[in-house]
């Protein structure tokens, strides 16, 4: 990997040993996505050992998501909350590791997934705080957080997602994104094979919703 | 199959465009499946589309968090409740369990055995690329921690915040039956709802109001269920009597809650034994 533009770069350059890809993706059809992408092997293997509760995971989850987990609860319940939010986050977490499912979503998913009921149990709180309600206030859905906690929680997953994957990827799929290109003209514009394309952006996109989905595991 | 091509289908669906003629699709499960696909990218379209600046920073959380974190945890596996074992969800407010005498190291790893094995197999250091938010305090942190360091404190100041401000918010409103002065989410330990339990005080003393009938309690014959505040060592312990339909206990004058802080409910089997049976269905920690 010779870019070095953000931080991006450096989450595959230090091990799985020596990059043995170079020019842009010279065998993706039909490739395996995980070791395609180191990015995404690094996730699932943390997911693998967290899911198992091995030792030392739990740090490297925090490693991984504190930062995205604390914006969560800094941008949803404010920042006087938000260190307490993401330790309660993270602790929950570690006590439920073995609950962990990867196979309904990822790991970063599941965290905000807990990150959006504690914030939502915060909020709740603090409005009965506000109002001055002694008795309990009703909680007769719990799982119904408001709608702007959830698309929060998306968008933070969606730029944690778009932030792994590697520039020349990221390209693609925000054109995806963000354009009306065709694939055709994205190939094009970025001077890539079709295939290429095609099989980035089908993948990246799989790996996003796999983020997305590990969110609504908890309902 | 339909004509169109499967990789154009899911650009319109990520644009939020239909573009599916649903005439070619062969069988309704498949149908069905597809649905589910291209609602799921319109959704991680429209959260793409909605970002903004502020989703992008992330700043580095303070030092103290992983600390507490690892404290936190620290503290279940010298208690022996290692991951997996779930139930101690402790909520604001501050560690739920003191850690047994001799706490061993901060990491999960090396505290208990059934933490498990050395630190060898997973790779927590090298897993974590240089660029991303180490907390590499926390591997400077010194190998051996008290129990409750700077983040649970910090925590707790933040409790203590929030029920200060609880409190003003409560005493400036007024209120018709007391005024809320702590509350606890209660956890299930078994196959219940969680539900939320607040301290009230008022004029006739402090009262525990906790919406059992919210919990979905499984009926038992021959046991009932009954309240308790229980000490952060888990030793000392207050029954507040039996489940009442009301939802309210009161706390007797002379307990102070702030010592008791853990809300308990546990099923008590009808033997005459007035100790706790040890089967609790639901636990949180007021703050």
């Amino acid at each position: 990997m010779v870019t070095k533009t953000g931080y991006e770069a450096d989450h595959r350059s230090h091990h799985y040993g020596a990059d043995v890809r170079s020019g842009p993706d010279a065998h993706d059809a039909g490739g395996d996505p995980a070791r395609d992408d180191r990015a995404t092997a690094d996730d699932r293997a943390l997911e693998e050992a967290f899911g198992a509760a091995k030792p030392g995971s739990l740090e490297s989850a925090y490693q991984r998501y504190g930062r995205v987990v604390h914006a969560f609860a800094r941008q949803a319940a404010g920042p006087d909350v938000a260190d307490e939010l993401t330790q309660d986050v993270f602790v929950a977490a570690w006590r439920s590791a073995t609950r962990f499912e990867p196979a309904r979503g990822s790991l970063g998913g599941w965290l905000m997934g807990i990150a959006r009921h504690k914030v939502t149990d915060e909020l709740r709180r603090r409005q009965r705080a506000v109002a001055g309600t002694e008795k309990l206030v009703a909680l007769t859905d719990r799982n119904e957080a408001a709608p702007d906690v959830d698309s929060l929680a998306q968008r933070l997953l969606v730029a944690d997602g778009l932030r792994r994957l590697r520039p020349e990827v990221r390209e693609v799929v925000e054109l995806a994104f963000y354009s009306d290109l065709t694939h055709e003209q994205i190939a094009q514009t970025t001077g890539r094979p079709l295939g290429t394309v095609k099989s980035q952006i089908r993948r990246s996109l799989a790996s996003l919703r796999r983020h997305l989905e590990g969110v609504d595991v908890i309902r | 199959m339909s004509s169109v091509d499967p990789d154009d289908r899911l650009l319109d669906a990520l644009r939020g465009g239909e573009g599916r003629p649903d005439a070619g699709r062969p069988e309704a499960a498949a149908l069905d499946e597809a649905d589910a696909d291209l609602d799921a990218l319109g959704r991680l379209g429209r959260a793409a589309r909605a970002l903004s600046a502020d989703d992008l920073v992330l700043d580095e959380p303070p030092p103290a968090v992983w600390a507490g974190i690892a404290a936190a945890v620290e503290a279940d596996a010298a208690g022996d409740a290692s991951p997996g074992a779930a139930g101690w969800v402790v909520h604001e407010g501050g560690a739920a369990r003191e850690p047994a005498p001799p706490p061993s190291d901060t990491r999960p790893s090396a505290a208990t055995p059934e933490a498990a094995p050395p630190p060898s197999d997973t790779r927590p250091s090298a897993a974590t690329p240089p660029g991303e938010a180490g907390p590499r305090h926390a591997r400077a942190a010194p190998a051996r921690t008290r129990p409750r360091p700077a983040g649970w404190l910090l925590a707790a100041v933040a409790a203590v915040t929030l029920l200060v401000v609880a409190v003003a918010a409560a005493l400036i409103t007024g209120g018709d039956g007391g005024d809320v002065v702590a509350s606890a989410r209660l956890q299930p330990l078994q196959q219940v709802s969680a539900v939320t339990a607040e301290v009230v005080e008022g004029g006739d003393g402090a009262q525990l109001v906790v919406p059992l009938d919210d919990a979905g309690l499984p009926r038992e014959s021959a046991a009932f269920y009954e309240v308790w505040l229980i000490d952060s060592n888990i030793q000392g312990m207050v029954s507040l009597g039996p489940m009442r339909a009301d939802g309210t206990y009161d706390i007797p004058a002379g307990v102070d809650f702030y010592r008791y802080p853990v809300v308990d409910v546990s099923i008590e089997p009808t033997d005459g034994n007035p100790t706790h049976s040890s089967n609790s269905v639901l636990r949180g920690t007021l703050s």
